[in-house]
C-alpha cells in the first residue's frame, strides 16, 4: 500500500461522486500520485476543479467514492470516521484560509488544543516555543479577536506545528490575507516547515505561491492535468 | 393576506427545521403556570370568601350595640339581596326552681342566610341534622348545656320573661357562630317575634344588633351605606383572610405565585435567547426580501404575523394545559378545604393568553423589530447586521412588561416589588459570584489531558453563557430542595423537639363546681398542667383613652382574662415585678408592644360584671408554642375573683389512655375538649400538602430552567458545530467528543447542584434557627445526592441536545 521507500502519501485511481437532484456528479476522478517525506507540493486548479474535494480526501475528512489514500502508512479509504480522525491527530497538522481559531481560547489555548484532544499534558512549554517562533511570545494570552488576520494565521501555524506532524495540509491560507502579510505567513510556514522536515501539502490558485513548492499537481475539471 | 399567508408558509418551514421549538416551548410553560395558578387562585379565593360568608353570617354584616336604621334593610331588599336580622343579649331562663343565664339569639325569618343550622332531637346518641331556618314563634332551639342545667327536657317548657317558650330542639351547630370557644352563657336560639312579648329589653340592655344581607349586590350596599355608618356600627364584609383554612393555604398561594414567577422569568428568559437566535437567523431572509423590493413595513408586518400565530399556539396549548395542571393542584389541597370549591371560571385563562403576549412584546419584539433595518446590502455583505434597538427601548419593555405581569399575578405590584428586587439583588449577587469563580477558573492550572479538566477549562472560556446555565439550574434546585427540606425534615424534628409528656389536649370552660372533679380524674390518667380562671373582657380604653379600633382587632375581641400569683413555667419577667397585686396587670411583651403600652400604663376592660381598670406591673415573655395554657394578662385574684369565670388547662394523655376522654365527655359536657395531636396532624397536612401544592408547581420552574439550558445550546450552537469540527479534524473521535459534552455539561450540573444544596442548606439552617429555634443538622446525603443527580440529569440533557453538533462533518472548515 506504501507508494514505495520514503513515501508519505499515495494516491491511486481516486475518485469522488457526489449524487446530487440531477443524478451523480463526478468531482474527481482517476487521481494518481505519490508524495515523498519532507517534499512540499502545491495543487492548483482554478475554482471548482477540485482542489478542496481533493485535500478533504488527502487528509481523511472525507471518504472517496473510488480508488485509496495511504497516508503514513495507513489505508484511510478503509478506516471509518474515528480511526480516520486518530490518524489526523497523530500525523496531520492543517493551516485553514479562515484560520479556524475558537474565539473564546486565547492564543495559547488555541495552540494547545490539538494536544488536549490527543490526551497529552505536558505541551505548555512546547506551545509558548511555538508561538515565539511565529513571533507572538507577547501575544499569547490574547484572544483571536484581540488579533490581527496575519496574528491569528501565526497561531494556527504554531498550533498546526504542536503535534510535530508529519504532514501538513494548507488550504488558501493566504486567502483571507492581503498581499503583504500573506507574503510574511507563507515565508514563516515554509521556514517551520524546513527547520522540522514536515511534507507539506499547499492548496492554491496563487501561482506565485505554487512556484516556491518543489512539486506542483494541478487540477482541472475534477482531474489531474499536469503534476511537475 | 399575502403577507399572512406568506408569514404562516414561512412560519411551518421554520417549524420543520426545529429552530422555533424552544420558543414555543418557553412560552408554553409561561401560559401554562400562569393559567394553573390563575385557575386555583381564582376557585380558592372565591371558596374562601364563601366560608368566611358563612362565617360572618352573610355577604355584607352591619354589627352594632345600637339599633340600625330598619331602612338599611328595605335598601337590601331593593337591590335584590336576601336579608335577616339577629339580635344577642344575656338573659335569664327559668324552669321550675333552676335558672340559666343564657346566651340569647333572636333571629328573623330567613336567618340564616348562608350555611344551615345543625340540631338533634334530644335523645341520647342521636345524631346532629342540617335543618333550613330557624325556630318558629314559641319555640326554643338550646344548647345541649341548657338542657343539663335546668334539668329540662324537649319538650318542656321554659319561662323567659314574660312568656313561655317551648324548648324544640337541641342546637348543635350555627353556621355563623364564628370563632366563640368562650361562649360563657349557653345558647338560646328563638325568634325575634318572641322579643316584644317576652318584655326582657328594655333602655341600657347590652343587646348587639346584626343585620345580614346575602346576594350579589352586597357589594354595592356597602358603597351606599358605607358613609350614612355612624361610630357605633361596623360593616363587616367576608373576605379570603377571615376563613378558618385561610392562613396557611393564602401563604401557600403566594409561595406557588413566587413560584410562577420564577418560572415565568425563566421563561422569559429563554424566550429572549431564542428571539435573538430567531431573529439572527432571519437577517439574510428579511435582507433578501428588502432586496427583491419589500418595504420596512412589509417585513414588519410579515414577522409580526410570525409572532403572533406562535403565540396564538402557545396559548391554546398553555391552556390545555393549564387547565388540566390546575386540576391536578386543586385535588392536591382538596383534604384541606372545609368547602366544596365553586367550578373554574373561564376568566383566569386571559392571564394566560395576557402573560403570553407581554413577554412576547417584552422580550421577543424587540429582537424581531430589528429585522425591519436590515440591510439589502447583507445580501453583498455578510457582516452587515440590523442597527440595534436603543437599549431604553429594550430594557424598558422587558421591565414594562414583567412589572404588569407582576400586577396580573398579584393584583398589587408595590408589595412584592421589593421582594422582588431583594430576590433580584440577591440572584444578581450569586451570579456574579459564579461568574467571578468562573473566571478564576479561567487562571487556574487545571489539568489539560482529562476531560474534567478540559470541561471546566470550557465552562470558564464561556463564562457568560455557563453562569446562566448554573444559575438556571442551581436557583430552581436550591428552592426545590428547600422546600422538600422544610416538609419533611422541619416538622418531624419540630415534633422530636417536644417532651414526651408535652400536653396533647386543651381543655376550655370547665365550670368552678367542676374544678376539683376534673383535676381528680386527669391527675389519676394523665399529666396536668395547672388550672388557670378566665375571665371575658374587652379591652376599650388605655389611661382613659379609648382605642381605635386596630387592625388586629385587639379592642372588638372578647379577651381571655386570668389571674395566678405562681408565675406559669413557660413565661419569663422582662421589665417590673411578679406577681400582680392590687390592681396590677402582668402583660405579655409582644401584645404590649403591639397595644404600645408599657410599665406604669392604666388598661381599661369592660366585662360580664362592670368595667373595671388595672395598671401594668410587668411585662413577660411566654413560648407560646408549649402548648401549656398562657395568656396576654395576667391579673392578681383579688381584682377578677369576684367576676363569672371559667377554668382552662391542658394535659398530656398517652395514646390508650384516650378512653378517659370519653368519660370526661360525660362527665363534664359543657366543657370543651380540644385535641392538640388532631391540630397539629392538620397542620402537618396543610403543610404537606401546601407544599407539595408548591412543589408541583416548581416543575414548571424546572423545565423554565431547561428552557433556557436548550436556549443558550441553540445559541451557541453554531459555535460549538464550529468548534466539534475543528476538535475532529485535529483528530478527535466522536467518542471523544460525546464524551467531552457529557463532562461538560455534566460539570454544569454539578456546579449547579452544589449551588442548590449550598444555598438551601444555608437557607434551611437561617430557618430552622431563626424562626423554628430548632438546631441546624447539616444533611450529608442531600450534599452527594443533589450534585451527582443534577450532574446527570444536565449531562444527559445537554448532550442528548449536542447530538447534532456531532453529526457536523470536518469538512466544513475547508474552502470557508
Amino acid at each position: 500500500m506504501d507508494g514505495g521507500e520514503g513515501t508519505i502519501l499515495a494516491v491511486e485511481d481516486l475518485g469522488k461522486t457526489v449524487t446530487t437532484g440531477d443524478g451523480a456528479l463526478t468531482i474527481l476522478s482517476g487521481i494518481d500520485f505519490a508524495i515523498k517525506r519532507g517534499e512540499s507540493v502545491a495543487v492548483v486548479g482554478v475554482s471548482g476543479s477540485g482542489k478542496s474535494t481533493l485535500l478533504s480526501l488527502l487528509a481523511g475528512l472525507d471518504l472517496p467514492s473510488r480508488g485509496t489514500v495511504a497516508l503514513c502508512g495507513h489505508a484511510l479509504h478503509q478506516l471509518d470516521e474515528d480511526g480516520r480522525a486518530r490518524v489526523r491527530g497523530d500525523h496531520v497538522g492543517f493551516v485553514f484560509q479562515s484560520f479556524q481559531l475558537l474565539p473564546n481560547l486565547t492564543a495559547l489555548e488555541n495552540t494547545l488544543l490539538p494536544l488536549e484532544v490527543l490526551g497529552r499534558a505536558n505541551g505548555e512549554a512546547e506551545a509558548r516555543a511555538l508561538l515565539a517562533r511565529v513571533g507572538l511570545e507577547h501575544r499569547v494570552n490574547h484572544y483571536p479577536r484581540q488579533l490581527s488576520g496575519g496574528e491569528q494565521q501565526r497561531v494556527a501555524i504554531a498550533r498546526a506545528f504542536i503535534t510535530r506532524p508529519d504532514i501538513l495540509f494548507a488550504d488558501e491560507p493566504t486567502g483571507n490575507l492581503d498581499a503583504a502579510t500573506g507574503q510574511k505567513i507563507i515565508d514563516l510556514l515554509f521556514e517551520i516547515n524546513r527547520e522540522r522536515a514536515t511534507t507539506l501539502v499547499l492548496v492554491t490558485h496563487d501561482n506565485q505561491l505554487a512556484e516556491r513548492c518543489q512539486r506542483r499537481l494541478e487540477l482541472s475539471a475534477g482531474t489531474l492535468a499536469a503534476s511537475r | 393576506m399575502r403577507a399572512f399567508t406568506l408569514a404562516r408558509q414561512l412560519l411551518r418551514r421554520d417549524w420543520r427545521s426545529g429552530e422555533l421549538a424552544t420558543l414555543i416551548f418557553a412560552l408554553v410553560i409561561a401560559v401554562t403556570s400562569v393559567c394553573a395558578i390563575a385557575l386555583v387562585t381564582d376557585r380558592l379565593t372565591q371558596g374562601m370568601v364563601r366560608e368566611s360568608a358563612e362565617l360572618i353570617g352573610g355577604d355584607l354584616v352591619i354589627q352594632s350595640s345600637r339599633a340600625p336604621d330598619p331602612a338599611w334593610l328595605a335598601l337590601g331588599e331593593d337591590l335584590g339581596l336576601a336579608t335577616a336580622r339577629v339580635h344577642s343579649f344575656d338573659s335569664v331562663l327559668f324552669f321550675g326552681d333552676n335558672m340559666l343565664l343564657s346566651g340569647i339569639k333572636a333571629v328573623s325569618d330567613g336567618y340564616p342566610l348562608i350555611g344551615k343550622l345543625k340540631v338533634r332531637d334530644g335523645q341520647p346518641g342521636s345524631a346532629a341534622m342540617a335543618i333550613d331556618g330557624g325556630p318558629t314563634p314559641g319555640n326554643a332551639w338550646v344548647d345541649a348545656r341548657v338542657l343539663e342545667r335546668l334539668g329540662a327536657r324537649i319538650g318542656d317548657r321554659v319561662e323567659f320573661g314574660a312568656i313561655s317558650l317551648r324548648v324544640d330542639k337541641v342546637l348543635s351547630y350555627e353556621p355563623d357562630q364564628g370563632n366563640s370557644l368562650f361562649q360563657l352563657a349557653p345558647r338560646v336560639l328563638i325568634h325575634e317575634a318572641d322579643l316584644a312579648p317576652a318584655e326582657v329589653l328594655g333602655p341600657g340592655s347590652r343587646i348587639r344588633y346584626r343585620y345580614l344581607f346575602h346576594g350579589d349586590n352586597a357589594p354595592q350596599l356597602a358603597a351606599l351605606l358605607a358613609p350614612r355608618l355612624s361610630a357605633g356600627h361596623e360593616l363587616r364584609e367576608p373576605t379570603s383572610g377571615e376563613s378558618r383554612a385561610a392562613e396557611a393555604l393564602v401563604r401557600a398561594i403566594q409561595y406557588i405565585k413566587l413560584t410562577t414567577l420564577l418560572a415565568i422569568v425563566l421563561a422569559a428568559i429563554a424566550i429572549a435567547l431564542a428571539a435573538r437566535r430567531y431573529s439572527e437567523r432571519h437577517y439574510d431572509v428579511s435582507a433578501m426580501l428588502r432586496c427583491l423590493g419589500a418595504q420596512q413595513r412589509a417585513i414588519l408586518r410579515l414577522y409580526g404575523y410570525q409572532l403572533l400565530l406562535l403565540t396564538g399556539g402557545a396559548v391554546l396549548v398553555g391552556s390545555i394545559l393549564g387547565w388540566l395542571t390546575h386540576l391536578l393542584v386543586v385535588a392536591v389541597i382538596a383534604p384541606l378545604l372545609p368547602v366544596a370549591l365553586p367550578p373554574p371560571g373561564l376568566a383566569p385563562l386571559a392571564s394566560g393568553a395576557g402573560t403570553a403576549l407581554l413577554l412576547v412584546a417584552g422580550f421577543a419584539l424587540p429582537p424581531v423589530l430589528r429585522l425591519a433595518d436590515s440591510s439589502p446590502l447583507r445580501v453583498f455583505r455578510r457582516d452587515l447586521a440590523p442597527i440595534p434597538l436603543s437599549g431604553w427601548i429594550v430594557y424598558g419593555l422587558a421591565g414594562g412588561s414583567q412589572l404588569a405581569l407582576l400586577w396580573l399575578l398579584f393584583g398589587d405590584v408595590g408589595g412584592i416589588l421589593l421582594i422582588l428586587l431583594g430576590v433580584a439583588l440577591g440572584l444578581f449577587a450569586i451570579g456574579c459570584l459564579v461568574y467571578a469563580g468562573l473566571s478564576r477558573l479561567r487562571r487556574a492550572a487545571l489539568p489539560r489531558s482529562t476531560l474534567l479538566g478540559r470541561s471546566l477549562r470550557n465552562l470558564a472560556a464561556h463564562a457568560s453563557t455557563s453562569t446562566s446555565q448554573i444559575m438556571a439550574f442551581g436557583v430552581t434546585l436550591m428552592i426545590l430542595v428547600l422546600i422538600t427540606q422544610l416538609r419533611t425534615g422541619l416538622l418531624d424534628e419540630w415534633r422530636l423537639q417536644f417532651p414526651e409528656d408535652a400536653p396533647n389536649h386543651f381543655a376550655f370552660n370547665i365550670f368552678p363546681e367542676d374544678v376539683d372533679a376534673f383535676r381528680e380524674i386527669i391527675s389519676g390518667e394523665g399529666t396536668l398542667r395547672p388550672l388557670y380562671p378566665v375571665v371575658l373582657a374587652r379591652l376599650t380604653a388605655v389611661n382613659g383613652k379609648p382605642l381605635a379600633v386596630n387592625e388586629e382587632n385587639d379592642t372588638n375581641r372578647e379577651l381571655n382574662l386570668t389571674w395566678a400569683s405562681t408565675l406559669p413555667e413557660d413565661n419569663r419577667i422582662v421589665a417590673g415585678h411578679w406577681p400582680p397585686t392590687g390592681d396590677g396587670v402582668s402583660i405579655e411583651a409582644e401584645y404590649a408592644k403591639r397595644l404600645g403600652v408599657g410599665l406604669g400604663d392604666r388598661l381599661h376592660f369592660s366585662g360580664a360584671s362592670g368595667d373595671f381598670s388595672a395598671a401594668i406591673t410587668s411585662l413577660r415573655s411566654v413560648v407560646w408554642e408549649s402548648f401549656s395554657p398562657n395568656f396576654y394578662l395576667v391579673f392578681s385574684a383579688e381584682q377578677l375573683a369576684a367576676m363569672p369565670a371559667t377554668y382552662l388547662t391542658s394535659f398530656h394523655l398517652a395514646g390508650d389512655e384516650r378512653a378517659v376522654l370519653r368519660s370526661l365527655i360525660e362527665r363534664f359536657p359543657a366543657t370543651t375538649l380540644i385535641e392538640v395531636d388532631a391540630i397539629l396532624e392538620r397542620l402537618e397536612l396543610v403543610l404537606r400538602q401546601a407544599s407539595l401544592a408548591v412543589e408541583m408547581m416548581m416543575v414548571f420552574v424546572l423545565l423554565g430552567g431547561f428552557a433556557v439550558l436548550f436556549a443558550t445550546l441553540q445559541n451557541t450552537g453554531d459555535e460549538r458545530r464550529h468548534e466539534g469540527a475543528l476538535m475532529r479534524a485535529v483528530g478527535a473521535s466522536r467518542g471523544w467528543l460525546r464524551r467531552a459534552y457529557l463532562a461538560e455539561f455534566g460539570a454544569i450540573g454539578l456546579l449547579a447542584g452544589l449551588l442548590a444544596v449550598s444555598g438551601a442548606e444555608i437557607a434551611s439552617a437561617l430557618i430552622q434557627q431563626q424562626v423554628f429555634n430548632l438546631t441546624f443538622r447539616i444533611q450529608p446525603l442531600l450534599w452527594v445526592a443533589v450534585p451527582l443527580g443534577t450532574a446527570l440529569l444536565v449531562g444527559v440533557a445537554g448532550y442528548l441536545a449536542s447530538r447534532r453538533i456531532l453529526a457536523v462533518s470536518p469538512l466544513r472548515l475547508l474552502g470557508e
